[in-house]
This record gives C-alpha cells, sequence and structure tokens, in this order.
C-alpha cells in the first residue's frame, strides 16, 4: 500500500520534469509523448519498485534522448530553422490563419500609420521642433511641409503595402522595416502624449495686477491737483467715483504724517485733495501750494447746447 | 565502437520488426526488444522512436483499457511501415555483409 502511494508521486514529479524540458515542443506533439511516457513509467516504477529516477537516470537526460529519438529539435539547435519551422506550423494552424486574415484586412490601417511614424520619429530623431496649433505635425521648414511629408509617407507606404502582397520577394525588407517602424512607435506616442498638454500650457495668461488704490492707466498715483479754469490750484477738493465712492490713493496705507480732514461728526475723509503731509513732529504743511509743473491752459467755454448750433 | 551508437541507426528497424510480429504498447515493444538482446537500449530512445514511427505513419495506434494503470497506447505496422522494414531488411543484410567482410579479412581501413 506504502508503495502505490509513492510510486504515482513519484512518477508524477519525473513526468513534470520531463515536461519541463520538453517546453518548446509544440503542446499536442509533446501531450501525446508524455502520454506514452507516462504509462511506460507506471510500469518501470511498479516492476522495479524503485525509484524512477534511479533507474532512467536524470529526467532531463531522459527528455533529451526522448526528443532525439522521435525527431524533435532539440532546444539547442539553430533558431532560425527552429523559428521558421514554428511560425509556419502556427500560420497553418486554423485559428492562426483566422487571426492572420482578419489582421490581413486591417493591415492598410497600419500601413497609414506606419507612414505618419515614419515621419514623425524622423523628426524625433532630428530633434525637430513641432508645430504649435497641431502637436502632432512635425516642423520641417514649417508646419505646411511637415504636414505634406506626412501625407506623401502616408502615400507612399500604402502603396508600398500594396506592391508587397504582389512581391513576395519584398516581404522580408518590408518585416524589418515594419519591425523597426513598429519600434520608433513607442517614442512618437510618448512624443504625442506629452505633446498635447504642453500646446494648452502655452497659451499666455495675462494676469493683470490690480493696483490698490488710485491708478491711472495701471500706475500708482500718490497725488491728484485739481485746478480752476482761471488757473489757481484748489484745496480740499473731495473725489468721487460715479457710484460714490470717495477715491483714496491706496486704500490700505495710513501715514501718520498725511494730513487728513475731518468731518463733522469726527470721521476721517481720505478723498481731499491735493493729500499734504505735515513736516515731521509738526501739523505745519511745509508748501500748501505746491504742485506739478503744469501750465494750466486758458479756457473758453463753448456756447450751451440749448441754443444749438451744433458742431 | 559502442554497441548503443550501433543501436542509433538501427533502432527503427528493431522497433518495426517487433511490432510487426505482434501489436505492442511502448514499454511492452521495450520489454521485447530487451529479451532480443538489445539490453542497453534506452527507455526514451524506444518511446521516442514509436512517436516518429508513428507520425511518419509506418505506424497505427489504439488505446486500450489497462487493468493497472493508465490506459496503454498500442502500435500496429502499416503497409507503409512493413515497406520500410522491408527495405531496412534488405540494407542490412547488405551492410552487415560487407562489414563483416571487412572486418573479418584484416582489411587495413584508413580514413
Amino acid at each position: 500500500m506504502t508503495t502505490a502511494a509513492h510510486v504515482p508521486s513519484d512518477v508524477e514529479t519525473y513526468l513534470a520534469r520531463v515536461r519541463a524540458a520538453l517546453a518548446d515542443v509544440p503542446a499536442d506533439e509533446r501531450d501525446d509523448l508524455l502520454a506514452e511516457v507516462e504509462a511506460s513509467l507506471h510500469e518501470t516504477a511498479s516492476e522495479s519498485g524503485g525509484s524512477v529516477a534511479a533507474q532512467l537516470g536524470p529526467p532531463e537526460d531522459f527528455a533529451a534522448e526522448l526528443r532525439s529519438a522521435a525527431g524533435l529539435h532539440p532546444s539547442a539547435a539553430p533558431p532560425a530553422a527552429g523559428l521558421r519551422e514554428t511560425i509556419e506550423r502556427l500560420a497553418n494552424s486554423p485559428r492562426v490563419a483566422g487571426s492572420l486574415r482578419s489582421l490581413r484586412e486591417l493591415a492598410p490601417i497600419w500601413w497609414a500609420v506606419r507612414g505618419y511614424v515614419a515621419v514623425a520619429a524622423l523628426a524625433l530623431a532630428a530633434g525637430a521642433s513641432w508645430s504649435v496649433a497641431h502637436g502632432a505635425v512635425p516642423r520641417i521648414g514649417n508646419a505646411k511641409l511637415g504636414a505634406i511629408a506626412i501625407l506623401v509617407a502616408v502615400a507612399a507606404s500604402i502603396a508600398l503595402g500594396l506592391w508587397s502582397r504582389r512581391t513576395p520577394q519584398a516581404r522580408l525588407a518590408l518585416s524589418v522595416l515594419n519591425v523597426a517602424l513598429l519600434a520608433a512607435v513607442v517614442p512618437v506616442a510618448v512624443h504625442l502624449s506629452h505633446r498635447t498638454q504642453p500646446a494648452v500650457a502655452t497659451q499666455i495668461v495675462v494676469q493683470t495686477e490690480i493696483v490698490p488704490g488710485l491708478a491711472y492707466n495701471g500706475t500708482p498715483l500718490d497725488n491728484v491737483y485739481p485746478y480752476s479754469r482761471d488757473g489757481r490750484l484748489l484745496h480740499d477738493v473731495l473725489l468721487y467715483t460715479g457710484a460714490g465712492t470717495p477715491l483714496n490713493l491706496r486704500a490700505k496705507s495710513y501715514d501718520p504724517l498725511r494730513r487728513i480732514l475731518f468731518t463733522k461728526a469726527g470721521g476721517r475723509i481720505y478723498n481731499a485733495f491735493p493729500v499734504r503731509y505735515y513736516q515731521p513732529g509738526t501739523t505745519t504743511v511745509l508748501r500748501p501750494n505746491a504742485g506739478p509743473n503744469v501750465k494750466v491752459p486758458r479756457i473758453t467755454t463753448p456756447p450751451l447746447p440749448a441754443k444749438t448750433r451744433g458742431r | 565502437m559502442d554497441r548503443s551508437q550501433l543501436l542509433r541507426g538501427t533502432l527503427d528497424a528493431a522497433a518495426l520488426a517487433v511490432v510487426a510480429e505482434q501489436d505492442g504498447y511502448g514499454y511492452d515493444v521495450l520489454r521485447r526488444l530487451r529479451a532480443a538482446g538489445l539490453s542497453d537500449v534506452g527507455d526514451a530512445s524506444v518511446y521516442g522512436t514509436l512517436r516518429r514511427l508513428y507520425r511518419a505513419g509506418a505506424l497505427t495506434s489504439y488505446v486500450e483499457p489497462s487493468d493497472e494503470g493508465p490506459h496503454r497506447r498500442y502500435y500496429g505496422i502499416t503497409a507503409r511501415g512493413r515497406a520500410q522494414l522491408a527495405e531496412a531488411r534488405t540494407a542490412w543484410a547488405d551492410f552487415s555483409q560487407t562489414l563483416s567482410n571487412l572486418l573479418e579479412t584484416d582489411v587495413e581501413v584508413t580514413a
């Protein structure tokens, strides 16, 4: 009873290692071979009553002998022959043949993509710049020539694809080209995915700096000097916006030397112009009549619109 | 010369001859080859050879349930297998005759 329990697991372990050593053999052929071996191993084990490995040697050697006697290519065989045979066998299997047929129908899509990839990869390799408006178009001279180059390459690639269908000799050279371009898809795709975001990010965002307080064309004002029509500088003129907001130089600034007017109720008035400053430590304005160096023009009053004569 | 090296080229014919005599499964063919005097034939060589002959159409195969263990795959010889065996017989007779003559008459064989 102990042998019956012992023997199968011994056989199975051995068989698993033989199977592993034959991993590159086509599955159905390997399964048939191993089925043959399994039945025989059980008999070997039950007749000898000992370890299968002791009887038959290392499973890897057994697998190598099996492989060579069965006429299967040893795994050390030149890969070219094995590869070609594997590909042919694969291509002849009905399932693969079906997939290949549908791939063949989709091939023109690849031809078009391949044309674009060729241009894009060359542009990447040459370090060309890319159109800002259309991130996928490299600038070859300019973006328009880049777009033309892409169209020409796509057309040429499709023509090449159609021609190769009629010319079997061209297939090897073309498959080398295809593999190279397939590899180039990766950097091109990476470039495109990075490209689309910066195109938006390069928009220049003009953020107007909000000047606090009073400003003229964006430049902060430090004073306003009102003059009367006869050219005299006015004092303590209160200025308001159209909405009735008092105008002030800077909303937050409070200069202790600034001469502030008060309402009768005691409220501070900041919109009195020109703004004057006391001498430090005093309540005296040194030059109350100081003003900009302007020559106030002589003014003529236009006729009142009630008696319109127009102009 | 090692017997196993001699065997390599002739195992096809030996296996065909055994199966032609009576259908057999892998281990059975191995046992009969050994019983016939090919004591050093490798297990894996025989199983591999049977599969290869089967793939080549020299053998046919069918499965029979076994009382102990897994089902047994029996091999029988086909018309193609018989033709191959006949060819091997002629070739072997011819070859062994030639070699016997050479080896027995002390002719100097240069490489």
